[in-house]
Order: structure tokens, then C-alpha cells, then sequence
């Protein structure tokens, strides 16, 4: 009897977390190389034994199983800055953390430590393809990038590569916040890459098209509120006609 | 709810761009002056299906799992030492520097503070200083015979004495350089301070490796430029929007909740 509730429940829930993800995208639509997400939801069939009519023994409620992320380019933007870096296609700067461990990130707003290391914005090192910091002089002047990562200052010729990985399984990254990814499966170099010196990625959201996922997610919230008042006036009429003494 | 927080933290992240880009547009004029821009990074995300995760006996794993995000933060706001342009002012005591370094200005504490804002003056003493007088370090007396100033591009600072031919060398202005300029703190009055971030000064000869040169009767301009700073208060107006949408819209559907009958 109260089936229709909960299949209706999970509609609402799997809304709310659509809403989440959706607000989450928006939050991030200045933040440079921010990849959109968006859950995928699946048919979660449970079948009634106790019902007479066969058809009706089959009732599908809804399930989020997993949050997809679109790892499709953002526009380039550029900012001036000679240690910002933006990469094309599906690669990722290596950053090591404070505990040893390595992290990937797509967002090259780098600067320079005050021991002349290279760092990202929170100041971790940023490493070079062998896995090794990169540090610079202080009078070394100008920094060169070039497009397949060669630095070069204008004091010393090239002093390092910048490591550039890639992943077979992007989905199997995993965010754990400050632009950063973490992942269970060692990374593979990435040969063929293109780095540009001087641009940021900027997020991938497109904030016309949450506007409309917004919308959508508020409409089909509404919609099933509707049935599930309907169906509630529906179980007080039964109750009222069923009782009544003739 | 999340979205509500969610969009908070959008909105709060919007205003704050809107705050550096106004300074930066009130600093349009400013000598020496480097623009600022606000970095945005994610808030940490909460793991309701672990990636990875064993999803039967059999030994199938969660291919993507399910990772919320709980919005945005800003991660830092850095100044961008581009270069300004160098305007032509024919006042003797301008001073720009074209490249690398800052010049070094002993302020009334007796620290040093770091500018590129090159439009000295000369003190009652006939002291090279600052607008607040503020000495310019090495210190550079031009005596009050002097007819004319010079400075080359090195910093040699040559006087023309009255009824003398040659020129009299009374010093050499200074540069100091930073590995991180962008660490450096402002304090206003267009000085910069050395911080544990900026790392250690390294003050040198102008026009050596590593150090800019001197560009004498110029001053250099501040690197804004109001075409994009426009169009990114734009941009941020319409994000600090479309946050606000996110809270109008969970508070509908809450609303929708609480009038169920």
C-alpha cells in the first residue's frame, strides 16, 4: 500500500543529490580547471511477491550508483603569469604531498617558494618527470616553458622537464579537494602533451546548462510532492468509504 | 541540504573576487602598482560510495563511486608582476625599473620596505626619498650645487656641479630581487615587506644578471588593465547570481516538503 510512497521517496532523495551535485558545479564555475559532475542514477527493481496481478509485482525505484565526472577540456584563459600552466588533453601535474605521497592536478597556477622550489598555490612541490623537485636560482631571471615541458631560465640553458602523467581509468581518480585528484593506480608518463606558459584552464561548467539541470531538479521535485499528496488523499478516501456502516 | 551551504560558500568565494577586482579598478593610477586576482580551489569532498569499493563476492568494484563536493574556496589571492608600462614624466627624480627587482626604502622603524614605485623627491637634507619621505637606500645626497641629475641604466647617479665640466658621481641606486616576489606582503603606500614566503632580498647592481636596469625620468604604470578587469566583474556578478538561484531553488524544494499534506 504505502509502495507508491517510497518509490516516490527515492525519487526525491535522488533529486536532492542531483541538486547538491548541481550546486557544487556552479560554486566551482571560477575555479580553474574544475571538472562538472553529474550522478548517474539506475532502476533498482524489487519484486513483490504477495500481489495478485503479475505485471504490478515489479516496482522500480530509483538509485544513484556513482557520480561521473566530465573530463573534457576548459577554455584557456590567459593571465600573464610566466608560471602559469595549462595542459591539453587528459594529463596531470604531479604535486607531492606533505606525508610523501604523490597527487595530480590539472590546475597550473604554480608559483615559487621562498627556497626557489617550484610549488603550487598551497606550497607543495611540484615535480619534475623523474619525480624530483624542481628548483630555480635566484638570479636565474626569466622562466621559459616550453611546450613539451623543457625549462629553461635565462641564466642557466634547461634545468628539468616538468612530469607530465596521464591515467588509462580517469574514473577511478578520485577529488580530494584543493584541485587536487589521488589515485589507488600508478600513473602512466604521458608522452605526447601540450603545455602552454602563461594560461590557466579555467572550469569546464557550463552555467547555462546547470541553470537548466536546476530547474529541471526543482520541477520533477514538485511533481513528485504532487503524487504523493494525491496518493495520500487517495488512502484517506479508501479509509473513509471502506469504514462506512451502509 | 546541501546545496544551501554549497551555494553559500559560492557566493562568499564571488564576493571576495568582486573585492580585488574593485581595488584592483581603484588602483588603475597607482604607480608601480601590480594587479591581483583570486584563485578559486574546491572544498574537500565526502565519499558516500567509496571509488573502488567491492560491489559483489565475486570480487566487481564501484567503477566511479559516488564523491559530493561541498564547494568552493578561495585558495589564495596573488599578485601578477607583469610588467606595467613605462610612461615618460621628464621629472628628474622619476625613476622606473624595467624587469626584475624593487627599489629598497628604509621606512621611519628603520626596516626596509620594497616599491616599484619610482616617483622620488629629495628631502630638506637633499636626500633621494620617497613621496612620505621615506629615505631611498643607499642613501643618495644630491648636493644643492647640482644643476642637473643623471642616472644610467646601472644606477650611476651623476651630478652636473655649476661651473664644473666633467660630472660628479654622488652613488648608485639599488635593486633588490625576491625567488618569490608574489610572496611579498603589502602594506600600503605602495611598499611591499619581506615575508617568510617572498624568501630572503637579494639587493645587487641594477643591469647585472638577474636585476632589471633603471629607466631614468620614467614611471611605470600600474598593470591593470580595465577591459578585462570589466569583464571579469561582470563574470563574477553572474556567478554571485546564479549561487543565489541554487539557494532559491533548495529553499523551494523545501518548501514543496513542508506544505505536503
Amino acid at each position: 500500500m504505502d509502495t507508491t510512497l517510497y518509490v516516490g521517496l527515492s525519487h526525491q532523495m535522488a533529486m536532492r543529490r542531483s541538486l547538491d551535485i548541481v550546486s557544487n558545479n556552479i560554486a566551482n564555475m571560477n575555479t580553474a580547471a574544475f571538472k562538472r559532475e553529474a550522478v548517474m542514477f539506475r532502476e533498482y527493481v524489487v519484486t513483490m511477491p504477495e500481489t495478485e496481478v503479475p505485471v504490478a509485482r515489479r516496482v522500480s525505484y530509483v538509485q544513484d550508483v556513482a557520480v561521473i565526472r566530465d573530463f573534457r577540456e576548459g577554455d584557456f584563459r590567459a593571465t600573464g603569469n610566466p608560471l602559469d600552466l595549462a595542459l591539453e588533453g587528459s594529463n596531470f601535474f604531479r604535486v607531492r604531498m606533505e606525508d610523501g605521497s604523490e597527487r595530480y592536478t590539472r590546475n597550473g597556477h604554480f608559483r615559487i617558494s621562498e627556497n626557489g622550489t617550484l610549488v603550487t598555490s598551497n606550497g607543495r612541490p611540484v615535480l619534475d618527470q623523474d619525480g624530483n623537485e624542481i628548483v630555480f636560482d635566484p638570479l636565474d631571471g626569466e622562466i621559459n616553458i616550453s611546450k613539451d615541458g623543457t625549462i629553461s631560465t635565462r641564466g642557466r640553458d634547461v634545468i628539468g622537464r616538468i612530469g607530465v602523467v596521464t591515467f588509462e581509468n580517469l574514473n577511478a581518480l578520485e577529488k580530494v579537494g584543493d584541485s587536487l585528484y589521488e589515485s589507488a593506480i600508478e600513473p602512466v608518463p604521458s608522452q605526447n602533451f601540450t603545455l602552454l606558459q602563461g594560461m590557466i584552464e579555467a572550469s569546464n561548467v557550463e552555467p547555462l546548462m546547470e541553470m537548466t539541470r536546476m530547474i529541471e531538479i526543482s520541477r520533477r521535485y514538485q511533481a513528485v510532492a504532487r503524487v504523493l499528496e494525491d496518493q495520500q488523499s487517495l488512502q484517506g478516501k479508501t479509509i473513509n468509504r471502506l469504514s462506512r456502516v451502509e | 541540504m546541501k546545496a544551501l551551504s554549497i551555494a553559500a560558500t559560492g557566493m562568499l568565494a564571488q564576493q571576495m573576487n568582486v573585492e580585488v577586482i574593485s581595488n584592483n579598478l581603484a588602483n588603475m593610477n597607482t604607480t608601480g602598482f601590480k594587479r591581483q586576482r583570486v584563485e578559486f580551489q574546491d572544498l574537500l569532498y565526502q565519499n558516500l560510495e567509496r571509488v573502488g569499493a567491492a560491489s559483489s563476492d565475486t570480487g566487481t568494484v564501484v567503477p566511479s563511486g559516488i564523491q559530493i563536493g561541498v564547494g568552493v574556496k578561495a585558495g589564495s589571492v596573488y599578485r601578477i608582476t607583469e610588467q606595467g608600462n613605462l610612461i615618460n614624466t621628464g621629472n628628474q627624480f622619476d625613476f622606473a625599473i624595467n624587469g626584475e627587482g624593487y627599489f629598497r626604502i628604509q621606512t621611519p622603524d628603520g626596516d626596509f620596505a620594497y616599491t616599484r614605485a619610482g616617483a622620488f623627491q629629495l628631502s630638506p637634507t637633499g636626500e633621494l626619498v620617497t613621496p612620505d619621505g621615506y629615505v631611498v637606500m643607499p642613501g643618495i645626497n644630491i648636493p644643492p650645487e647640482a644643476i642637473d641629475v643623471s642616472v644610467n641604466p646601472q644606477g650611476e647617479v651623476q651630478v652636473k656641479l655649476s661651473g664644473q665640466i666633467e660630472p660628479v658621481v654622488v652613488g648608485r641606486l639599488e635593486i633588490t630581487t625576491f625567488p618569490n616576489p608574489a610572496g611579498l606582503e603589502a602594506i600600503g603606500d605602495n611598499l611591499l615587506v619581506e615575508t617568510p614566503a617572498s624568501g630572503v632580498a637579494n639587493t645587487g647592481v641594477p643591469g647585472t644578471p638577474g636585476y632589471g636596469t633603471i629607466v631614468h625620468g620614467f614611471l611605470e604604470t600600474s598593470n591593470v588593465n580595465p577591459v578585462s578587469e570589466i569583464t571579469s566583474l561582470i563574470a563574477a556578478q553572474r556567478a554571485y547570481e546564479m549561487n543565489s538561484k541554487v539557494i532559491s531553488t533548495a529553499d523551494e524544494m523545501l518548501s514543496v516538503t513542508s506544505n505536503l499534506r
